[in-house]
């Protein structure tokens, strides 16, 4: 008697306990699993890779009057002035390129969204022109072109990575908060429309070229 | 057999089911207390971060970074070491920490860049160099960016989703406890009605309860030594997998007293079962002289 009691005892022990082992398990795994797949992620502190890579021409940089990029050429260029040019041999395009995007940089040559960035700055340079003009062979460009840019500071290479149609106003055509250095070369489409809503997007990763401070 | 008629086995179906529930119950509070009084706990997580080596390990970490901006900026190496000290980082970490369970917004004032520009011009001057507007303005650009590197080492990833989960948390934990108190209060009512002329199969459930509890907490935290989920904590980041470790430990510590505590009830109740055995075997002893009387 005494035995059957033990026994049924440890057993209703031994069964609550797998049972709600396996129970708590299957409840809440369903709930912490997400966590735990991103923990990694959302535990970083912010990215200083840009710092490690810092290049300056003079050692009391911050004690001269202006800032050196490599090459000894003052960084960033003037708001509206020519500081290089851009190539893509595929698509025979071959033009200067300005600090800036407004009517009177864009009627000399390509723009640069002064609210993005520069190449070399490690994030996305945004840079436009007209399909009538120094654009109008973009849609000849394809996945794997190289996007050359050369600058009064480095010379830069990208691979064009993706290409898309989008509304000008499609925020989600381009990331200005994108933390690795791309280029997104934008146009207006069809390209022998006018005055069109509509953008042909190139997508270009980094390849080559001097890291610049931030 | 354990069964012996149709209505005993319902009863003593239900029972052992309502007791399984019970024991659930317990399983899922005493976590919930856990994680609450833990994780969702200021003051342990304070204390976690004072015991651990977090707060040294960042400024260590802006001092190191700072330091390489020195050395290209024109600043001499020591120069960035008096700048982030380890009272001010723990002082500013703590501080992130008070208004994350607080719900208050981070406080991202300019004072730090202020000061650390207030020291550049301090050593530009007294070694030589003239401040012009350009070199103010480069300063100006150090600062910030020495800034964000000591921002991103006080401050709380991922600030605002936390907060809404501890909030969330806050919330809901009264309810949860609530509800959960509610059932175990109901499960034992239950139990108590069913078994109220058999106190010793009340003990005996009410034993497999407990020992069926410490036996799932004896088997988690075992198993977690087993398979090292301390060391597999999966964060690459050597500062917050740190602090996860020691927050891990504490906790398993916790599970650990409640074990214990539980396994103390445990062994009361199997004395006080072994207590009515011999009360109710004495009774029976003495009804059945009478009868054979």
């Amino acid at each position: 008697m005494k035995k059957n009691i033990l026994v049924s005892i440890i057993f209703l022990s031994v069964l609550f306990c797998l049972a709600g082992t396996f129970i708590l398990y299957i409840s809440l795994k369903p709930i912490a699993e997400p966590y735990v797949e991103v923990i990694d992620e959302v535990l970083q502190f912010e990215d200083h890779e840009m710092f490690d890579q810092m290049n300056f021409e003079h050692k009391n940089a911050f004690f001269a009057d202006d800032i050196f990029g490599p090459n000894g050429i003052k960084f960033p260029p003037k708001s509206g002035s020519k500081y290089g040019k851009l190539w893509i041999e595929t698509a025979k395009i071959n033009a200067p390129l300005y600090y800036g995007d407004g009517k009177s940089e864009l009627a000399k040559g390509i723009g640069t969204f002064e609210g993005a960035y520069l190449p070399g700055q490690g994030r996305t340079i945004l840079i436009c022109s007209h399909n009538m003009g120094y654009c109008k062979g973009l849609g000849d460009a394809a996945i794997g072109d190289q996007i050359h840019i050369e600058t009064t500071y480095g010379n830069y290479v990208y691979t064009i990575v993706n290409t898309k149609i989008a509304d000008a106003d499609d925020e989600s055509a381009y990331d200005l908060k994108k933390k690795e250095e791309n280029v997104i070369l934008y146009t207006c489409y069809p390209f022998n429309a006018y005055q069109t809503p509509t953008r042909y997007f190139v997508y270009a990763k980094y390849i080559s070229g001097p890291k610049i401070f931030l | 057999m354990i069964f012996s008629n149709n209505s005993s086995f319902i009863k003593k179906f239900l029972s052992i089911l309502i007791a399984f529930s019970t024991c659930l119950i317990i399983m899922f509070l005493t976590t919930v207390f856990i994680i609450n009084n833990t994780l969702f706990n200021k003051s342990f997580i304070v204390k976690n971060l004072q015991h651990s080596d977090y707060i040294e390990t960042c400024a260590e970490q802006i001092r190191n970074n700072m330091e390489k901006l020195g050395k290209d900026s024109g600043f001499s190496s020591d120069f960035f070491m008096t700048i982030a000290s380890k009272d001010n980082v723990e002082c500013d970490i703590l501080n992130s920490f008070e208004k994350l369970y607080n719900n208050e917004d981070e406080d991202h004032s300019s004072d730090f860049e202020d000061m650390l520009y207030g020291k550049f011009v301090e050593y530009g001057t007294s070694n030589g160099y003239k401040i012009t507007e350009g070199v103010s303005d480069n300063l100006h650009k150090l600062a910030s960016f020495c800034g964000q590197i000591y921002a991103s080492h006080t401050s709380i990833p991922c600030n605002a989703q936390i907060r809404a989960l501890i909030e969330m948390e806050k919330n809901f934990f009264g309810v949860y406890v609530l509800i959960g108190l509610t059932l175990l209060l109901f499960m034992i009512i239950i139990l108590v009605l069913i078994n109220r002329k058999k106190l010793h199969e009340l003990t005996k459930l009410l034993i497999a309860i407990f020992a069926g509890s410490c036996l799932s907490f004896s088997l988690i935290l075992t198993s977690s030594k087993i398979f090292n989920v301390e060391g597999n904590i999966p964060i690459s980041n050597i500062v917050f997998k740190n602090f996860a470790k020691k927050c891990y430990c504490e906790i398993w510590n916790e599970f650990l007293i409640i074990l214990i505590n539980f396994a103390i009830i445990f062994v009361l109740l199997v004395v006080f079962y072994i207590f009515l055995t011999k009360v109710y075997g004495q009774k029976n002893k003495q009804k059945y002289v009478k009868l054979s009387n």
